[in-house]
């Protein structure tokens, strides 16, 4: 039971980043930019991704609010 | 789309505007005491008018066309009248005196319409505003973003008056919600208004023949019009979002996507039944499209400001300073402040918040985006920097009070602010960085300025924004997309992600010239 619980967060989790590897992305162009530009003054940094699942939770609720206004009956005058 | 506004008078009477002259008198005399046309004649007062230009003019372009509507209501388009009333902040002694007049001496105009409405065996005559324009009060915090110039005529000349356009619902051809659209929709359409007589035809075509314009819009309705003018837009209605999330309206309230759509210089709109002694269990929509900004606002010291966006996890957002929106209500006039916290939760059925073209989420998921990326990032903050390290302090789990500011803009507004920003020591950007990055950005970006309270309200400076990538949606509804994000901006440093290691992103610091806080971006 456990494990199988275990695995289930896993999932989610995994499920919650997605993979960068649409080449158009923005921010790693801007990388290499600035790495041209500034040499060694770049440095990298290791950061862990927090609150990953609350935000993502709320804009699934945003989305769901937006949607869910498709079934409105309500008029105004 | 402007000929009503353009065509020449066939009769013109001035009036000064000076003691002893009364509006109050002048309404009921000539306009039945209309509380609308008092609200004109109220804000001129107001801006201290010295004169009023009446003109009688016939009715052409969308005026004609509403009448053409009219006619299938038993409506006489022939017997009605139709003035043009034009207010100054200077004497204009004759006629000809109105050719030395210029746009800044124009406070607003008001076309104003009385309809023959058949009742019973006789008939009524029913004065209304069928639309009015007047220029914002001055004060720096009087916020009016996106106002645009609308041409008008007066005696031989065509002045430009610079504002947002409030029209008033006449229950034939239009009612509340038509005029709310009008408002908002003049300024975004190239064709720089919008007819009631092809909202009818959209409505009606969504509707079906029962459709009856003076019995109001629905709510899809108001988004066929919008498609069919492609304006990109999110909305609520909170009755059918609560079925299946009983906390919606405190989670996502409704000021957070007005002020976002009026921040982002769109507006928005919001349906409210109605409240009081009169209320009739009708239901009302007002457009909304500026804000008040006030630094000693006490709310944003207390716990109330704090906005969880769910499980711990929240900010301080930028509209706690706002003490009133800016809008119109059709009822009763136009250019009015409407406390921020006056219409309660609970009265509120629907919101609309306008985005800027080409727009794939809106302001509240873009604080929401911000928040996720500035909170991962704060603990590898340079603490050796000052305000970095007084940002990692406001941004620790158990602290939380950063402020969010989020503004949809286009790439060159943002890079145009990057080089005129000046840190506190008069520092700015490296102009080559600047100059590196104009290539690289999305077309629109939301960028989600950072600031901690006191320097918000006090010095209107900030530490430093989360840029997204507005055009993007989201790839999936299960994750944060990362491909939304295209850096940060830290006082002395910016955080860009450079690639993917598995799973976890890799990110990059790269120094920036500004070491710092800066002044928050202007429109």
């Amino acid at each position: 039971m456990g494990t199988k619980c275990a695995n289930i967060i896993k999932w989610k989790i995994s499920k919650e980043i997605v993979r960068m590897s649409d080449t158009a992305y923005t921010s790693p162009k801007i990388a290499e930019a600035l790495r041209k530009r500034f040499g060694d003054k770049v440095k990298p940094i290791k950061v862990e991704m927090k609150y990953t699942q609350e935000v993502a939770s709320f804009i699934r609720r945003v989305d769901a609010a937006h949607k869910a206004t498709a079934k409105s009956v309500l008029v105004f005058k | 789309m402007e000929t009503h506004r353009l065509v020449s008078h066939c009769g013109c009477n001035i009036q000064p505007f000076d003691a002893p002259f009364s509006s109050f008198e002048y309404v009921e005399r000539h306009f039945a005491g209309c509380l609308t046309i008092h609200r004109c004649f109220s804000l001129a007062r107001s801006f201290s008018a010295k004169s009023v230009v009446i003109e009688n003019i016939l009715p052409v372009g969308l005026i004609a066309e509403e009448n053409g509507e009219l006619e299938s209501f038993g409506v006489d388009p022939d017997v009605g009248l139709l003035k043009r009333l034009s207010f100054w902040n200077s004497p204009v002694p004759t006629e000809q005196a109105i050719d030395d007049l210029q746009d800044s001496n124009l406070i607003g105009y008001s076309i104003l319409k009385c309809d023959r409405i058949p009742s019973g065996a006789t008939t009524e005559d029913q004065w209304h505003v069928f639309e009015a324009v007047f220029r914002k009060y001055e004060h720096p915090h009087n916020c009016v973003l996106g106002a645009v110039g609308y041409r008008v005529r007066v005696g031989r000349k065509i002045f430009v008056i610079k504002g947002i356009l409030y029209a008033q619902q006449n229950g034939l051809n239009k009612a509340c919600a038509h005029v709310a659209l009008r408002s908002l929709l003049s300024r975004l359409v190239s064709e720089r208004d919008v007819s009631y007589a092809m909202m009818n035809r959209i409505a009606r075509g969504s509707a079906g023949a029962t459709f009856e314009p003076g019995q109001g819009l629905r709510a899809l309705q108001i988004r066929a019009i919008l498609d069919h003018y492609g304006i990109n837009y999110r909305d609520v209605d909170y009755s059918e979002a609560e079925k299946a999330d009983p906390s919606v309206r405190k989670t996502q309230p409704y000021q957070k996507y007005l002020y976002a759509g009026i921040e982002s210089g769109c507006g928005g709109l919001l349906g409210f039944s109605m409240d009081g002694p009169k209320a009739t269990g009708g239901r009302h929509i007002i457009p909304f499209y500026g804000h008040t900004f006030n630094k000693d606002t006490w709310v944003p010291d207390a716990q109330v400001v704090y906005f969880d966006i769910g499980g711990g996890v929240g900010y301080i957002p930028s509209e706690s300073w706002t003490s009133s929106f800016l809008g119109h209500d059709d009822n009763v006039g136009p250019n009015f402040c409407i406390p921020r916290l006056y219409v309660k939760p609970k009265r509120v059925e629907y919101v609309v918040e306008i985005l800027k073209p080409a727009v794939a989420y809106n302001g509240v998921v873009a604080e929401a985006c911000a928040l996720f990326f500035l909170y991962s990032i704060s603990e590898k903050m340079d603490l050796r920097n000052p305000w970095q390290n007084r940002l990692a302090a406001y941004s620790r789990p158990d602290v939380q009070r950063v402020v969010l500011r989020a503004l949809c803009v286009t790439p060159e507004q943002y890079l145009n602010h990057l080089k005129e920003i000046r840190d506190w020591d008069s520092q700015k950007e490296n102009g080559k960085l600047v100059a590196a990055l104009k290539t690289l950005l999305p077309k629109m970006l939301w960028v989600v300025e950072v600031s901690i309270p006191q320097l918000f309200p006090a010095n209107e400076r900030k530490l430093g924004e989360i840029v997204l990538d507005a055009t993007r949606q989201s790839k999936s509804s299960e994750s944060v997309d990362f491909s939304l994000f295209v850096f940060v901006r830290l006082p002395g440093q910016y955080v860009v992600m450079s690639g993917m290691s598995g799973r976890t992103p890799t990110f990059i610091t790269a120094p920036s010239g500004l070491k710092s806080h800066v002044e928050l971006m202007k429109h």
